[in-house]
């Protein structure tokens, strides 16, 4: 083939990848004529799509790491022939990190084998001792899913190998794919799998290494699993008086399926292969990891075993996901084809009980997750024939309270004394470091930790300034190593360290604390007004760390506990409807929230007076809740009235510069940039002053400003601020939470409007699937996010799926936030344009005329969102010829737009062009004989 | 686009002062359009690329899944010693570590034999796929052959190729790479896996 002839060729495809296969042979007819030979080509290349799958998406198998090791680990030559002892080498099959395998046969009885020859570096007589302590065991392995392990040995050169059955056969997820099984033929075989793991763990083997290159399925369907048992032989930490695991292995083993408690170094049981097990079911459902370990680092991992959610498969199905190194790219056509089904069809089929299944398989806590690999398999068998299946929920938050009731307090004074300690220090540690002022304090406080925690007195360099985080680390550490025989103390004491991390925001650190100390506490039955503090404070963190579910339950079960504890009212009540309103508001149920928000506002003002701070805090979340629901002008007023409260409090408190932020933002919106700008301002400063400037509050501040800098179209000042502002949350708060997504659109969005559209486009994309990962799908959030993208695509000419786009926000739109909101009339807005591109006027005219009088009503007249509305309007009645109401339209738009967005902006530009259709019109109609 | 400057800071460590001016110079050499000049320093980064595997591996346990990018760019900051290359862009380092991770991957798969033509990767018996990874080696041989001739009729589809399967490169920083927009990269690359997928079954994708 020539280059030019290539070109030919490649023009082709790209013209005809985007047709229907009826469409194709119109194209092929149409352009190919009398060119068969091209035409061939070209159907060849086409027919190459639907069979290659996800050809060339995965990464090389073994990668880089595996090669470079591969070639670098002393490797020990064989040649076919030669004997390793009474077995003669055919070939080399395989070649891993650590090892060699080769196909041999034994002559006497005549058997072929795959022998695996441990590389050099492995201490070889201690393998031979487990080995022979070990080898009854393995042997009796006897399973048609087992490859037998017949014989073990050393080479002249002492190096160890295992003999084992010969399996020939393709991994578990290759096989899936090639044969397009469906879901249900997928979970027959992956039961197939947990039948000969729990054979294994009945024999008290636990595998340690379960993944798919190690499960190959034969010709005749049958799953094999290889290495039953080899890891532990292999793991040079494993001596026989200390059986635990196992920090050397873990450096040749692909952390993807290891259990947290593999990476951990902590014991490994049967509930290790469960959670492997997990991991595999969730590839063979989604074609993907559950988490997607990209650099292996200390942090990565950390994060993702301290609460990062995996996504349900019901969700991630639907998600479009790139190519990262170690990951694989997933499209849900792609996907849905390799599980013979639709990508609808996928998820609704995951959705419920599967996404219940693979989540109790992943649980982070080994003792939660299935107790055995049968129950795991069971549960798959029950939902299949619509029973109920176990693992229905989540039963974290009821355990507690169970576990919680059932336990006698038993913590020594001492240790009461010391907790009390620690939380006041740390109480005044935040105090004092968010104002400053309380040195003193500061000085007593970290005395009182040093006295307690470090009798050497040796604890911190002379001269270094201490945070509070850093004390608490030293605190934990302190707990960790001295109060190892006294779990009651130190559950009591992580808990109070987990809400001191909490309040200091370090989500991460906070939660498993928490966690473990609400969890393992064997005694806090008395102590329920503690047991409630702590599952407030872990729902707390939960809620700024983004998990939302997990942050809901928790806070019910505190509330349930604290109206036990208080009756129908309390301070501390009040408290968690406060919160549990702001956690309404981050999951998007806005009206929820509005009326948790209202039922503290009245709470607080019966208990502690309509002047109380916490009341103050109480209305600005009410008025908060008002204006997400269209309510702005009431929202405008109570703002009002809760900055006044919080005036009277503190002239430096975050929630006043919320407020006053907030009050901001609804001041723009309707225009009235210079009274927006001073109440902004006046925010970013008290956010400076209490945070300092690398805090992600600051940076939402900065944020602010920007938009506003934007509304007034100078954008060459605000994207850097935005930039800025972005760079600080994705560093102090890591790429996937709530606030760097709202950065991430608020960028995207300044980007659209100065015309940067496929940088906006990328990051609406990026944002969405973000977005997606964090919140539901009917998320009012998500449906904006949309509309911006469909506004981005729609400049750029992509009407179609700007247009679908635009359909979907408008459907979430219309069941979440309702009929008479803005953000649905702003939805609209975008459709009605789009359908006035495509020519279908009479749509647009209807979409546009429902979007006016709600914009008009909540941003007022003058407003440019209005005027674009008018503009749109007008586009549909010049195309309908009714020329005097498009001349009042543009009349009273075109102005706007070119003072508010500037003469470029692609809103005022399609104006301008509907202004200069209506004069001709307008001299034709004027020109023509009858008037 | 952010740009994110990867400018190499000093090395670590003093050594390799004379064979780091002699590796820039060729990766210079190479970058401005001298394909040979890459041959010379090969065995060098390949060495490096070795040694620290290792090392890792022996290091802290959980470091051991360093990314393969990470690894090439490690090797280069220590080859390179004190003296710096100015790439442009991470996306025009990536470019570059795309490319020697190829070699990589098919010297190694060359070095175990098993060289054929074309339709080889049906011939490779399923029965390799034993061990901790699935032995590719045949396969990735006649990749790379296939991707030669892909590149002959249109090298920026060949090198979208390298990019994306052996630099591991997002559609983002592929188009930033080749300079070309995302929509482009992603329209293309379907194309090119069809034209591979098309060569390695049939031999050749010319429908005939």
């Amino acid at each position: 083939m020539a280059a030019e002839r290539w070109q030919e060729i490649e023009r082709h495809l790209l013209s005809v990848l985007t047709l229907s296969p009826a469409e194709r042979q119109a194209y092929f007819d149409r352009a190919c004529g009398e060119d068969r030979e091209i035409r061939r080509t070209v159907e060849s290349l086409l027919a190459s799509e639907a069979e290659m799958g996800s050809f060339l998406e995965k990464p090389p198998a073994g990668g880089i790491r595996g090669t470079l090791l591969g070639s670098a680990v002393d490797v020990p030559a064989f040649e076919a022939g030669q004997c390793i002892g009474p077995y003669r080498i055919l070939r080399e099959i395989g070649r891993g990190g650590m090892s060699v395998v080769f196909l041999a046969e034994r002559e006497d009885p005549s058997r072929q084998v795959a022998l695996k020859v441990i590389k050099r570096g492995m201490d070889s007589d201690e393998i031979q001792r487990r080995f022979f302590d070990e080898r009854q065991i393995l042997a009796h392995l006897n399973h048609p899913s087992i490859a037998q392990l017949y014989d073990g040995g050393t080479t002249a050169d002492g190096l160890p190998f295992f003999v084992m059955e010969h399996i020939e056969g393709e991994p578990i997820d290759r096989f899936c794919d090639r044969y397009r099984l469906s879901i249900d033929d997928r979970i027959e075989l992956f039961r197939q799998v947990c039948t000969a793991v729990h054979y294994a763990h009945q024999n008290l083997v636990v595998h340690r290494d379960i993944k798919p290159g190690n499960i190959l399925v034969t010709a005749d369907g049958v799953p094999k699993l290889l290495d039953f048992g080899i890891a532990k032989l292999l793991d040079p930490d494993l001596t026989p008086e200390k059986d635990q695991p196992t920090a050397a292995w873990m450096r040749l083993m692909t952390p993807n399926y290891a259990s947290p408690e593999q990476i951990g170094g902590g014991a490994i049981t049967t509930a290790s292969d469960v959670y492997s097990l997990g991991v595999l079911l969730y590839e063979l459902l989604t074609g993907r990891l559950p988490y997607r370990i990209r650099t292996g680092f200390a942090e990565e991992i950390d994060l993702i075993f301290r609460g990062a959610q995996h996504v349900k498969p019901s969700v991630v199905v639907t998600q479009t996901t790139e190519r990262e190194s170690g990951g694989w790219a997933c499209d849900p056509q792609e996907l849905s084809q390799a599980r013979a089904t639709q990508p609808a069809k996928l998820a609704k089929r995951l959705r419920g009980d599967l996404d219940n299944i693979v989540r109790k398989a992943l649980q982070i806590q080994p003792q939660r997750r299935y107790s055995s690999v049968e129950q795991l398999s069971d549960d798959l068998w029950r939902s299949r024939q619509g029973l109920t299946i176990s693992a229905r929920e989540d039963t974290f938050g009821y355990r507690a309270k169970t576990f919680l009731r059932r336990h006698k307090l038993k913590v020594t004074l001492a240790a009461t004394v010391a907790a009390l300690i620690v939380a006041f220090a740390v109480t005044a540690l935040v105090q004092s470091l968010r104002v400053d002022r309380e040195r003193r304090q500061t000085e007593q406080a970290y005395e009182f930790l040093i006295a307690l925690f470090d009798t050497s007195a040796a604890g911190f360099p002379a001269g270094d300034s201490v945070t509070a985080r850093q004390l608490l680390d030293r605190g934990m550490e302190r707990i960790e190593r001295d109060l190892e025989d006294q779990p009651e103390t130190r559950a009591t004491l992580m808990g109070t360290i987990g809400r001191a991390y909490g309040n200091l925001q370090f989500y991460d650190r906070a939660i498993p604390l928490l966690e473990e100390s609400l969890h393992h506490d064997p005694g806090l039955g008395d102590a329920e007004p503690l047991a409630a503090a702590n599952l407030f404070h872990l729902a707390r963190a939960q809620r700024g760390a983004g998990s939302y579910d997990a942050s809901e339950r928790n806070y019910e079960t505190a509330l349930a506990l604290r109206h036990r504890l208080d009756g129908p009212s309390s301070v501390e009540i009040s408290e968690i409807l406060h919160d549990l309103g702001q956690l309404r508001v981050a999951q998007g149920e806005l009206q929820a929230a509005a009326d948790f928000a209202r039922q503290a506002v009245s709470m607080r003002r019966d208990l502690l007076g309509r002047e109380h701070v916490a009341t103050a805090h109480s209305k600005a979340l009410l008025a908060r809740c008002l204006r997400d629901l269209g309510e702005n002008a009431e929202a405008e007023a109570m703002f009002a009235a809760a900055i006044t409260g919080l005036r009277r409090a503190s002239s430096e408190d975050p929630e006043l510069a919320l407020a006053l932020n907030d009050l901001g933002f609804l001041l723009a919106t309707r225009g009235d940039l210079r009274a927006a700008e001073s109440s902004i301002r006046e925010s970013l400063e008290i956010r400076r002053q209490i945070f300092g400037e690398d805090h992600p509050i600051y940076a939402e501040s900065l944020e602010m400003l920007a938009f506003l800098l934007k509304e007034r179209r100078d954008y060459e000042a605000a994207v850097p601020l935005l930039r800025k502002s972005l760079d600080v949350s994705r560093r102090r708060l890591g790429a996937e939470h709530p606030l760097v997504a709202k950065g991430q659109v608020n960028l995207a969005n300044s980007l659209a409007e100065m015309g940067a559209y496929e940088e906006a486009e990328a990051l609406y994309r990026q944002t969405s699937d973000l977005a997606l990962r964090l919140v539901d799908e009917g998320h009012p959030r998500v449906a904006l996010m949309r509309v911006g993208l469909a506004d981005v695509l729609h400049a750029q000419g992509e009407l179609e799926e700007a247009e679908a786009l635009y359909r979907k926000a408008v459907g979430a739109l219309q069941s979440s936030v309702g009929d008479q909101h803005y953000f649905l009339a702003e939805a609209r807005l975008g459709l009605g344009a789009v359908l006035v591109d495509r020519g279908a006027f009479e749509v647009a005219e209807e979409y546009l005329r429902k979007s006016l009088p709600i914009l008009e009503g909540v941003l007022g007249d003058g407003h440019w969102t209005v005027a674009q509305v008018r503009s749109e309007l007008a586009g549909c009645l010049l195309s309908t010829r009714n020329l005097s109401e498009a001349e009042d339209l543009l009349l009273a738009s075109y102005p706007i737009l070119e003072s508010s967005k500037g003469g470029d902006a692609w809103i005022t530009r399609r104006a301008r062009e509907r202004v200069h259709r209506l004069h001709r019109l307008q001299e034709k109609v004027e020109g023509s004989p009858i008037s | 686009m952010d740009r994110v400057a990867i400018g190499f800071s000093p090395a670590i460590d003093g050594q390799g002062t004379r064979t780091g001016r002699d590796v820039t110079g060729r990766l210079k050499a190479w970058q401005s359009g001298d394909p040979a000049a890459l041959d010379e320093v090969m065995p060098l980064i390949y060495e490096e690329l070795k040694r620290l595997a290792v090392s890792y591996m022996e290091k802290e346990r959980r470091e051991h899944t360093l990314q393969a990018t990470a690894l090439v760019h490690e090797a280069f900051l220590r080859l390179t010693g004190h003296d710096r290359i100015d790439w442009n862009s991470r996306a025009h380092f990536l470019a570059i570590a795309a490319t020697v991770m190829r070699r990589i991957l098919i010297d190694h798969a060359r070095q175990r034999g098993a060289v054929k033509r074309g339709g080889a990767w049906n011939a490779v018996g399923l029965d390799q796929a034993l061990d901790l990874a699935v032995d590719d080696a045949p396969w990735l041989v006649a990749l790379d052959e296939a991707l030669e001739s892909l590149g002959n009729l249109d090298s920026q589809q060949a090198r979208l190729v390298e990019l994306r399967y052996f630099g591991g490169l997002s559609f983002d920083e592929t188009a930033e790479a080749l300079g070309v927009s995302v929509r482009t990269v992603k329209r293309r690359w379907r194309i090119a896996r069809m034209w591979l997928y098309r060569y390695l079954q049939d031999g050749s994708a010319d429908g005939g």
